[in-house]
Order: C-alpha cells, then sequence, then structure tokens
C-alpha cells in the first residue's frame, strides 16, 4: 500500500509540469505535513491543500522522508481541497525500526505503520487577505496497522480520532521587508509518537490540549525559511516521549512542485535518545 | 492538562502576539513612493501593469468597457497616494470603482501577479514590492465581490 502510494506520489510530484493550476499566490500552499495535511514538515498548517480558490478545487500529492540516527520514516501523502473551504487528505506512514529492532530482538521485518485520514475545514479568514488571517479546524482518523507491537509498549488502543484549531496568517511587509508568515495550531490528542506508537497509555489514557507553532520568512518570493515545534503527549511508562522540531527550507519554484528539507529533532523515540536527522519532501500541485 | 503545559501554550501565545505586532509595523523612511521611483517610477509601472493585465485572461474580461487613458492617469494619482506622494486622487473610491465589476478572488490574485511582473521588470526590489503589495491587500475586500 504505502509502495504504491510512493511511486503514485513520486509520479505526480515529479511529471506534472503543464497541468492546471490554481490562482492562488505563490506559496500559499504551503507544503505537505507528515501526517498528509497542507502544512510545514511535522505540523499541519492552517492553509488548505494545493492552489485552488473560492471556484477551484486542487490536489497535492507528497512523497516524504525522514532518517535519523535509529529510525528511518517514509510517509506518502495525497490531499483534495474543494472551493478553498474543505480539504480532504490520505497518509501512508511507515517507520523502519533499524536500532530499535536489536534492543527489542524484533523481526527483521517489524515496522510501525498507520494510515492518517484527514478533514480540514477553512472557518474563517484567509491565509493572505483575512486580516487575522484563516483559520481551519481539522479532525484526523489514525489506525495503526501494528497495533500490538504498540500495545505491547503499553499503548491502550490502535485506532483514534483527534482535533485541531489552526490559525496562520502571511504577513506581506513583515521584518526587512520580507514577508513571514507566522501559524498556531491547538490538537487535542493521546496519540503516541504521532499515532506510530498508538494511542493513550499505561500513564495517562486521556486527551489534552497541546500547541504546536511554526514561523517562516520569505527572503525571496519563492523561498521559505523557518521553524516549526509540536508539543507532544508522554503516555507511556517504558519510555520518555518528546517535543518535536525541526529548521526547514522550503523551495517553491512555480505553483506545480514545492521542496522541503529539513533537519528534525525527534528526541527520544521509543527508549532510544537523540533522534534527530535529516528530511525531504516533495509535493506537486495539481 | 498539566499546568507547565498550559504555562507554556500561553508562553508561546504572547511570543506570537509579539512577533505579529513586529511584523506589522510601519517603518515609512525613506517615502515609500520614492522608493518606487517618484512619479516617472510609477507611471513607468502603471505602463508595464496595464501590458501585463492585456495578456492576463483571467483579469482582461474586467477591463472590457474600462477607458485605458483615464485608468492610466487615476491609478497613477491612486498609487502615488497610498505609498504616500503629494498627489490627490480624483478617481472614485475603491467599493463605487469595483461595486458592479464582479471581481472574483482568482482575477484579485492574478492582478497581483501582474503588478509583480510589472515591479519586477522595472527593477523594484522586492522588500519596496511587499510594502506596496501590503498597503493593497488589505482592499481585498472592497475589490472582491464574488465570494
Amino acid at each position: 500500500m504505502l509502495r504504491g502510494l510512493l511511486a503514485f506520489c513520486l509520479f505526480v510530484s515529479t511529471g506534472i509540469t503543464d497541468c492546471l493550476a490554481g490562482s492562488r499566490l505563490l506559496a500559499t500552499s504551503g507544503a505537505t505535513s507528515i501526517e498528509g495535511s497542507a502544512g510545514g514538515g511535522i505540523i499541519p498548517w492552517a492553509m488548505l491543500a494545493g492552489y485552488g480558490d473560492s471556484d477551484e478545487w486542487a490536489c497535492t500529492a507528497a512523497p516524504a522522508y525522514l532518517r535519523t540516527s535509529d529510525y528511518a520514516l517514509q510517509t506518502g501523502a495525497i490531499a483534495c481541497s474543494f472551493r478553498n473551504r474543505l480539504e480532504l487528505s490520505f497518509a501512508e506512514q511507515s517507520l523502519d525500526l533499524d536500532g530499535l529492532r536489536d534492543v527489542l530482538s524484533l523481526p527483521p521485518e517489524q515496522q510501525l505503520r498507520q494510515r492518517v485520514i484527514g478533514l480540514k475545514l477553512r472557518l474563517a479568514g484567509d491565509i493572505v487577505y483575512g486580516k487575522y488571517g484563516q483559520l481551519s479546524l481539522g479532525v484526523m482518523h489514525k489506525s495503526n496497522y501494528d497495533a500490538d507491537l504498540a500495545s505491547a509498549a503499553g499503548a491502550q488502543r490502535g485506532d483514534d480520532m483527534e482535533a485541531f484549531l489552526s490559525g496562520g496568517k502571511l504577513f506581506i511587509d513583515g521584518p526587512f521587508g520580507q514577508m513571514l508568515y507566522l501559524n498556531i495550531n491547538v490538537r487535542w490528542t493521546r496519540a503516541n509518537q504521532g499515532g506510530l506508537l498508538g494511542f493513550g497509555g499505561d500513564q495517562d489514557d486521556s486527551r489534552g490540549l497541546y500547541a504546536e507553532v511554526a514561523a517562516a520568512v520569505f527572503p525571496r518570493r519563492d523561498l521559505a525559511l523557518g521553524v516549526e515545534y509540536r508539543q507532544k503527549p508522554d503516555n507511556l511508562g517504558f519510555a520518555t516521549e518528546n517535543d518535536w522540531r525541526d529548521v526547514f527550507i522550503a523551495w517553491f519554484p512555480n505553483k506545480h512542485v514545492s521542496v522541503v528539507a529539513a533537519w528534525v529533532d525527534l528526541g527520544n523515540v521509543a527508549s532510544l535518545g537523540n533522534q534527530h536527522g535529516p528530511y525531504i519532501s516533495v509535493t506537486g500541485s495539481f | 492538562m498539566h499546568e507547565i503545559v498550559r504555562i507554556r501554550i500561553v508562553a508561546l501565545g504572547i511570543g506570537f502576539a509579539l512577533l505579529a505586532a513586529c511584523a506589522g509595523r510601519d517603518t515609512g523612511i525613506p517615502a515609500l513612493y520614492d522608493e518606487l521611483g517618484g512619479e516617472p517610477g510609477v507611471a513607468a509601472i502603471v505602463d508595464a501593469f496595464i501590458l501585463e493585465i492585456a495578456q492576463d485572461e483571467l483579469v482582461r474580461p474586467h477591463f472590457r468597457t474600462i477607458d485605458i487613458a483615464g485608468f492610466r492617469g487615476r491609478l497613477e494619482e491612486f498609487l502615488c497616494v497610498v505609498a504616500d506622494g503629494e498627489c490627490k486622487y480624483s478617481g472614485r473610491s475603491m467599493p463605487e470603482a469595483h461595486a458592479t465589476l464582479g471581481i472574483e478572488r482568482a482575477a484579485f490574485n492574478s492582478i497581483v501577479e501582474d503588478l509583480i511582473a510589472a515591479m519586477d521588470s522595472n527593477g523594484i526590489s522586492y522588500a519596496t514590492q511587499n510594502a506596496l503589495l501590503a498597503r493593497l491587500a488589505v482592499m481585498e475586500a472592497d475589490i472582491v465581490t464574488v465570494r
């Protein structure tokens, strides 16, 4: 499933050159977050996928890859937005457990995989023209395919719903005359490592509110440099879970493709500390 | 929710509010009108802008009934006033001028891109472009009437 989706994403994100692009301004589509929804890298942002405006629909497809010292995360995502009002997204994630395999004597093919289906609704405003930016409401349904391993680690379930409110605004005339984008989310969740280690835990099984923020400056109209921070629950007794953070550069050569390169710090993941490394994602828009 | 989490959310919120306030400030020195090249600079931008519009499939239909010579003069005055130049704008207000044109967001975005192209071709710096675009972007609500 993931392999097929990745192949499709790669095909779409590299093959589309002369299809219809929407009318929203360059870069206001954002990129694609690892959970499928339009965003930065590790968190969703308030904008909806693609460049479609009030009378258009638009879709994006994006493969992404993150490598840390003991893990590798592959994701494939597709998202479509309708009339810049509602976004539907679908993502498959697969975490390779290179480092953990020896520690826990896991079978060589063991991975942690999940599917994320998301809905994001633009409640009010606009990223560029809204006086107070844009406010969106998102819900995600996550299904972990490897719930047995997650429950052995203390997770209480392999499927769950979560929700987030996301506010974002592009300041056209930001500091030093550069465009500045700010985004803040509040997410209601009990996911362990985003859901890859299931939902709820032996320490805490209730959902809580967690903040996620992103800030990016545009030294050029097609180039963004930014940071993201994602607060996370810490529900499992067997290992501490840390907040995620990254620094990224995003390039928007045209309205059909964008490339994000980042350095992501996941902190402690399933008892293995200091997990940080490079991230690359390519989003094709059509 | 843990107290510490709540405090961190509040701290992040305050940080963002400060950043946002900083981002919205207006330095205004030197005058934006001068950075755009004064009267000849704005005239050249407006001429390039009209050429861009003429090639823009989304925007051109809205100009079918427009007197281009009059539009050129009014737009030069308008941009002068918007950029703090010493001019008087003799045209109608933005809501009045666009009330019956039925402009949709797609056309508005497209004309923003035309203006950026016109400023690019006249060598206007990215920062100066953004200063002008920010002042024009707030007029979107007065111009786009089809939602």
